[in-house]
């Protein structure tokens, strides 16, 4: 071991060198996954919040479909089971369809919302939505417009919007309601779009009776989501249980290519500080054969200079581990509680697909295990070829070769 | 002039002293520049597919509205004297076709279900010369003069609405009036795009029809495709944009494609920042591997390089000698990693690549499922030039070490 250390300082710049190499891979691999895997969670928990949730309970056919025909019971009976499992941090129930939404002079397809005001509020966090008039309450027989949807209709708070449309089972759905707020959404989908009920006053319009559209979970960790699904799964066999997986396959997919992306990038990377590394080691190895020849001629056993070349190697990339981590993990630990608050053309791009506009890191023990894992793996594979050359080093030539053979 | 050559010459002898480590740093380079070309490529190649689409799917490369529409989209807002923009128009040798549209916001509705839509009332022959749409159609036929009322809708809300070849919807929205005007059409064909956004929001029914419910006559909105299809060539776009601009009533508003979509025009800039930092990024992690390599080749030829100065080589000789080695190392692992990666590109060029299984993700940026990889040739010169500087800088540690050696030390050392 110390003869080891001792070896490795030989030749310091070397070491240094290719030590801050590995440092400088690990550093830049891990700060890019740490804000990859971030920013993942992160948007899966906001768009499951405002739109999909977790998991939902919804009729077999509400997905194809989205008619309000296809909705499950509201009833305490049907639902009371989810109420006792203790993965389940919140469970909402929403009404969701489309109607023609009409002002004074103009008219637009809007996409109706509804769910319990207060249960939402501590959810989707609606009120901080708000950007003008009130929030609503529970029993309210008022609504929330989407700003850009109360723009096109010229209507303003206070003003009365007309909603026209289908009812459960070919009803007319038509009412009359006073606007009680507007809601702004960075996704112009929902901003241009929404007009937000109380579940009741929805369920009026509608003529649903007691019926919704889906029961809407969420887990207080996003790792509790699988045992989750399967126990609904027993528990509601003649009803579809979607994940948000199913639910927004559009981000998930992203989330998917985005990862590989960036894993290749990671991956490139390791793989040109892994030549570096190699020729070191290589070389580490050549130009001492003389010297390695002498110590196995002297009785060194040969397994033992293998262990020794390996436990150089090890102390390399040991040494760059460190460096790397010192480096990353003040910065991740910072933008963990600090997240990077995008700006400007890109949080605009962003909010239009969907995304929060902050780049928050994940400080996860996984990825840092993986990524050590990487580097030892890296470190395996460039000594394959080096401790080779040393079970092959022929004593007699190398004692009376040079130092270096080529 | 003989003496520079001289010392090229001798810089290309020596890095070949030590072939193992020569091609362990070669194979570094090219390894690393492969990976970047295909990233580059794949980057390039997926957003200018999403650009292409949406310019040859929504945006067409100029659009013409009145500037009231343009604020806010009322269905009485119809464009101020169409004629003379047309007029025009058939006259220009660039405009390949344009397409006079007449829009509404409304509702779909079936008997099962309904959603919001926009209700894109086209002149069918027209529309079929600005936009791909004949070749998009999945069932049953584009619209014609025949029959009452037909109806393209997309397979999304075909799906929705539990639609087939035949069946009838109802199309409401408010007329000039203020008042609710609707009508049943029947479904002629559907069709998808490569746009999720697009297909959930969009149908298409015959322009007079829907001129004709509105009790109105006009159109909203010219969308003008040029001859000339390659987004890079904007100039064309803006030599027309101005020529129309010049006969056009002030009242109009003639936009090109970049600011009906800022963010397509923002995707470009962004494109060079983060292809420089990736390049960037790679360049400094191949960077230390050259110093590391070129550090064991000066150090171990200690020795040489004392001779070398002790029987009247210049220090800076020596210098630039060192430069030139690792320039070349630099040169030839530019030369080789960009000529692999270009082979590469070649391929993939040729094959596509498919991404099947990501349809609805690639579908929500507006992307093709199959696309082919882009690098440019100033992309490949940047990535060629930012190396061979690498090289150069990294060079400049292992050669002031060594020159910081007195010659006769530096020929009593044995190494």
């Amino acid at each position: 071991m110390k003869l080891a250390w001792r070896n490795l300082w030989r030749q310091k710049r070397r070491t240094l060198l290719t030590a801050a190499a590995l440092a400088l891979a690990l550093a830049l691999s891990l700060f890019m996954r740490s804000i990859q895997e971030g920013s993942y969670a992160n948007n899966i928990d906001n768009a499951a919040r405002f739109a999909t949730g977790l998991v939902q309970i919804q009729h077999p056919g509400f997905q194809q479909s989205q008619s309000i025909d296809d909705l499950v019971p509201m009833a305490d009976a049907f639902i009371a089971p989810v109420q006792t499992l203790p993965e389940v941090s919140h469970l909402l129930p929403r009404l969701e369809s489309f109607a023609l939404a009409a002002g004074d002079q103009r008219s637009k397809g809007a996409l109706v919302m509804a769910g319990i005001p207060s249960l939402e509020n501590g959810y989707a966090k609606l009120e901080e939505r708000l950007v003008a008039g009130d929030f609503l309450d529970d029993d309210d027989a008022q609504v929330l417009l989407g700003e850009g949807l109360a723009q096109f209709l010229e209507l303003n708070v206070g003003d009365e919007v007309v909603l026209y449309g289908q009812g459960y089972r070919g009803q007319t759905a038509a009412g009359l309601y006073r606007i009680k707020g507007l809601l702004r959404f960075p996704v112009p989908q929902l901003d241009s779009q929404l007009v937000y009920l109380p579940l009741p006053l929805a369920q009026g319009l509608f003529s649903t009776g007691d019926q919704i559209s889906a029961w809407v979970m969420h887990t207080h960790q996003l790792s509790q989501l699988p045992a989750l699904e399967s126990k609904l799964h027993a528990l509601y066999p003649d009803h579809a249980v979607l994940d948000w997986q199913a639910l927004a396959p559009e981000m998930a997919q992203q989330i998917l290519m985005d990862r590989a992306g960036g894993l290749f990038m990671m991956y490139l990377l390791y793989g040109v500080v892994g030549f570096g590394l190699f020729a070191t080691l290589l070389m580490m190895t050549l130009e001492r054969q003389r010297e390695f020849a002498v110590m196995l001629a002297t009785g060194l056993l040969r397994g033992r200079l293998l262990l020794l070349v390996m436990i150089e190697s090890l102390f390399i990339a040991a040494l760059g581990l460190m460096m790397g981590l010192a480096i990353a993990v003040p910065v991740l630990l910072y933008l963990a509680a600090h997240p990077i608050q995008l700006t400007g053309q890109t949080a605009h791009m962003m909010q239009e697909l969907g995304w929060d506009p902050i780049l928050p890191a994940l400080v996860a023990p996984w990825l840092f295990i993986n990524q050590i894992g990487i580097v030892l793996m890296l470190l395996l594979l460039c000594l394959l070829y080096p401790l080779w050359r040393i079970l092959r080093l022929e004593l007699v030539s190398a004692l009376k070769g040079g130092a270096h053979g080529g | 002039m003989a003496a520079s050559t001289q010392l090229a010459t001798l810089a290309w002898r020596n890095l070949w002293r030590n072939k193992l480590r020569t091609s362990i740093m070669l194979g570094a380079v090219v390894f690393g520049l492969v990976g970047v070309v295909a990233m580059i490529g794949f980057v390039a190649g997926l957003y200018s597919n999403m650009i292409q689409n949406a310019i040859a799917w929504q945006t067409s490369q100029l659009q013409i509205h009145n500037r009231h529409y343009l604020e806010n989209p009322d269905i009485q807002d119809t464009l101020l004297q169409p004629k003379v923009i047309t007029d025009l128009l058939a006259t220009l040798p660039e405009v390949a076709a344009w397409s006079e549209r007449f829009i509404a916001e409304g509702m779909v509705a079936s008997a099962r279900a309904n959603r919001g839509i926009r209700i894109n009332g086209v002149v069918p022959d027209q529309e079929v010369r600005v936009t791909p749409i004949a070749g998009a159609i999945v069932e049953g036929a584009w619209l014609d003069d025949q029959g009452r009322n037909p109806v393209l809708v997309s397979k999304k809300t075909a799906e929705r609405l539990k639609l087939r070849l035949g069946s009838k919807i109802v199309l409401t929205f408010t007329d000039a009036q203020g008042d609710v005007a609707g009508a049943a059409f029947r479904v002629r064909g559907i069709f998808r795009t490569p746009s999720t956004n697009f297909d959930e929001g969009n149908l298409f029914v015959r322009h007079k029809d829907l001129a004709a419910l509105a009790g109105l006559s006009g159109s909203h909105e010219i969308a003008v495709r040029l001859h000339e299809e390659d987004y890079r060539a904007f100039d064309t776009v803006l030599a027309v944009k101005t020529r129309l601009q010049a006969v056009s009533d002030p009242g109009n508003r003639i936009r090109d494609w970049q600011q009906i979509q800022p963010l397509l025009a923002s995707i470009l800039g962004q494109m060079g920042v983060s292809n420089a930092i990736i390049i960037g990024i790679y360049v400094v992690a191949m960077g230390f591997g050259i110093v590391n390599i070129m550090l064991m080749s000066v150090f171990e030829r200690t020795r040489e390089f004392g001779v070398l100065m002790a029987v009247g080589m210049q220090k800076h000789r020596v210098f630039t000698l060192i430069l030139l080695e690792s320039a070349w190392l630099g040169v030839c692992g530019g030369l080789l990693g960009l000529l692999a990666g270009y082979a590469l590109m070649q391929l993939l060029g040729y094959t596509g690549i498919a991404l099947g299984t990501m349809a609805e993700g690639l579908g929500a940026f507006g992307a093709d499922t199959l696309f082919y990889p882009r690098v440019t040739a100033s992309e490949y010169a940047l990535i060629f030039v930012t190396v061979v500087a690498a090289s150069l800088l990294a060079a400049l540690y292992p050669a002031r070490q060594i020159l910081r050696k007195p010659p006769a030390e530096a020929m009593a050392e044995k190494h």
